[in-house]
């Protein structure tokens, strides 16, 4: 069977500039995809690609392939396109104000996905709000629908977009960041409330983020971006127990967590590249412990390694005479 | 010996619009009696969730804001009510490093212009081949390329901005530096670069470090004792990996994402938000979501009770003797 989301050999320009390279993942119904990677990975123009907002920064799909279901996406027309962004894939973003509109009542906003890709009158449209709402556990929700946006916090704005994002019953749902903006209790509770969904009604979920915490917390499966690639991808216990990547390894390194000691943190050495300056060969060479002289040149190719476990590193892939 | 820092009964409140168009005004309290010391070469963080009074707190100790009530006393000597001439000589040794270093370095400055400023400010008089030795001795220090002294902010990446800032607070020699969530703007890779440096740093200049940070475990992996606030008050105090007291400090460690799937957990203890400051609450600032409050919270303030170096505000948290140590 078909995964619900599939993407192979994505590559994305920007003029001259190629923020994405070869970028392959796939989601299955309810499971949650951990998208991971520092800034300039290209976790954020992989989630505008699959959204098919990339011509509206100016961006084009180079190569490969993004099959939702049975629908190919890569070059879908705008019209089908329209039905299905907001109906059956549906993005949350990181600042809820960008997807909130400042001057409407919020119970309208989170009808609109109902009224639009269900087809629902007003005041079932308004039921199946009032439902969400609570769902995402907002108390005194027909109060709440009457307000502003501005009157609402940070945490409650953030389960408003994510009600908003399932009022069309999406399948899919592309997080970018979604509790990077929040404060830490309120995090956790978003993140738990996403969780239960995922599992309730068999979402595919992509969470996109910088915060390797979150992952393990939350994610079935993970890939781990590096400049517009995606280095390795496995279960998520794999990935923590057992990485194989260099640049995996030495960001879990990067992690302050209990039972460390001074000195232990080590971090990387330099900086991500910016997407005018990509190394040659493997993109993380220039940072890399272990890179060799074949790394400046050859882009490694993904390799899988066990089950559902695949890195791109010439240093994990076989080679052919060394084989006993 | 004497703290670097000793902080007494600290205040900042101010009056905001009340409700409605004819309400009256209501007091709102950013930093509601703080009370605690900074022995010197010690970290001590302060942590809290957004609107918790923390970066308020280290503005005021810089004397960047003026306190309402209380005192700071910077080695010993009051600082709170000086002038702002008086204080001109203290500034050099208290210096503060931001989240965004971007903002506190003008665009238009190289490097090293902005690397001579504070001897300018400080009036230190220094001639061309000490100003060089002093750029040179302050980008090594904090492990910067001297030839970057020539470049301009833009062309640093987010990192090594945040050591030129570092690399500022540091020029006049200063004992005590406050940081402002400082590596809340960089990537984790280059975070930890940072604080290793700030490590470094303090083993080799003798420092004490105030450290701002809404990350509890980047803050028990870096600081010695660990200052947790809640709508502008210090509910507890306590060692770095020590165990918390009080039901909001363990309501946080709880919450924090552990990078481990094997430590997967549910949350649901602490309920809601932190509600507004407005309220002048009689009792506990976080009774109104504790999991365990009981009537006399609501009621009484319970006051920070312990020693110099660990105190808890509450009025259900068991004696230090009781607690095992972990």
């Amino acid at each position: 069977m078909s995964p619900l989301l599939g993407v192979r050999d994505l590559a994305v320009t920007f003029g001259a500039q190629r923020p994405l390279d070869d970028v392959g993942f796939r989601v299955e119904r309810g499971e949650i995809l951990g998208l991971v990677g520092e800034s300039g990975s290209g976790k954020s123009i992989t989630a505008m690609t699959v959204m098919g907002l990339l011509p509206l920064v100016g961006g084009r799909v180079a190569a490969g392939s993004i099959r939702f279901e049975d629908t190919e996406l890569v070059g879908l027309e705008e019209p089908a396109y329209r039905r299905l962004r907001g109906g059956r894939i549906a993005l949350i973003t990181q600042n809820p104000m960008t997807s909130l509109d400042p001057m409407v009542r919020i119970g309208r906003q989170v009808d609109r996905g109902a009224r639009l890709h269900l087809g629902l009158d007003a005041a079932t449209a308004r039921a199946r709000t009032l439902e969400l709402m609570e769902r995402m556990r907002i108390p005194d929700a027909a109060r709440v629908c009457e307000l502003h946006p501005h009157q609402l916090s940070g945490g409650m704005k953030q389960r408003i977009v994510i009600a908003m994002a399932l009022s069309g019953a999406p399948d899919l749902l592309i997080a970018d960041e979604p509790t990077t903006a929040l404060d830490v209790i309120v995090q956790a509770q978003i993140v738990q409330l996403l969780v239960e969904l995922v599992r309730e009604q068999r979402l595919g979920l992509v969470l996109i983020t910088h915060d390797m915490g979150l992952v393990a917390q939350a994610c079935d499966r993970v890939a781990v971006m590096y400049c517009g690639r995606i280095v390795e991808s496995g279960p998520v216990d794999t990935m923590f127990a057992a990485p194989r990547h260099p640049y995996t390894r030495a960001l879990t390194a990067c992690i302050p967590r209990p039972g460390l000691r001074h000195g232990d943190l080590v971090g990387i050495p330099g900086a991500v590249p910016s997407v005018a300056e990509m190394p040659t060969g493997c993109r993380f060479h220039p940072r890399c412990a272990d890179a060799m002289p074949t790394c400046r040149q050859h882009a490694p190719r993904s390799v899988a390694i066990g089950a559902d476990h695949a890195v791109a590193c010439r240093l994990v892939e076989p080679a052919p005479e060394a084989a006993p | 010996m004497t703290p670097v820092l000793s902080v007494r009964g600290l205040g900042h409140a101010f009056d905001a619009p009340g409700g409605g168009l004819f309400g009256g005004k209501r007091r709102f309290r950013a930093v509601d009696d703080v009370t605690f010391d900074l022995p010197k070469g010690e970290i001590l963080g302060v942590v809290g969730e957004s609107g918790c009074g923390k970066s308020t707190l280290a503005r005021l100790v810089m004397r960047l804001y003026e306190p309402t009530d209380g005192e700071v006393l910077f080695e010993g000597n009051p600082i709170t009510h000086l002038s702002r001439h008086e204080l001109r000589p203290l500034r050099r040794y208290l210096q503060m490093v931001f989240q965004d270093p971007y903002a506190s370095i003008d665009p238009r400055q190289t490097i090293a212009e902005a690397l001579s400023e504070p001897f300018e400010v400080q009036r230190v008089y220094l001639s061309r081949a000490e100003r060089r030795a002093e750029i040179e001795r302050l980008l090594a220090l904090v492990s910067l390329d001297p030839a970057m002294a020539r470049n301009h902010p833009h062309h640093l990446s987010g990192g090594q901005r945040q050591r030129v800032g570092i690399a500022r607070a540091l020029a006049l020699k200063p004992r005590l530096i406050a940081f402002d969530e400082p590596t809340a703007s960089l990537d984790v890779s280059v975070q930890a670069q940072v604080v290793e440096l700030l490590l470094r740093l303090r083993a080799e200049l003798n420092l004490t470090y105030l450290f701002i940070s809404h990350d509890l475990a980047l803050v028990d992996y870096l600081c010695d004792r660990v200052m947790v606030m809640y709508l502008g008050r210090v509910v507890e105090i306590l060692p770095s990996r020590a165990r918390a007291r009080h039901p909001y400090t363990r309501a946080l460690i709880d919450a924090a994402f552990v990078p481990d799937p094997k430590a997967r957990r549910t949350i649901d203890r602490v309920t809601g938000e932190i509600p507004s400051g407005f309220a002048d609450l009689p009792g506990c600032a976080f009774a109104a979501r504790c999991p365990e409050a009981v009537a006399e919270c609501r009621r009484v303030r319970p006051p920070l009770v312990g020693d110099g170096r660990r105190a808890v505000a509450c009025h259900l948290a068991p004696p230090i003797a009781e607690i095992s140590e972990s």
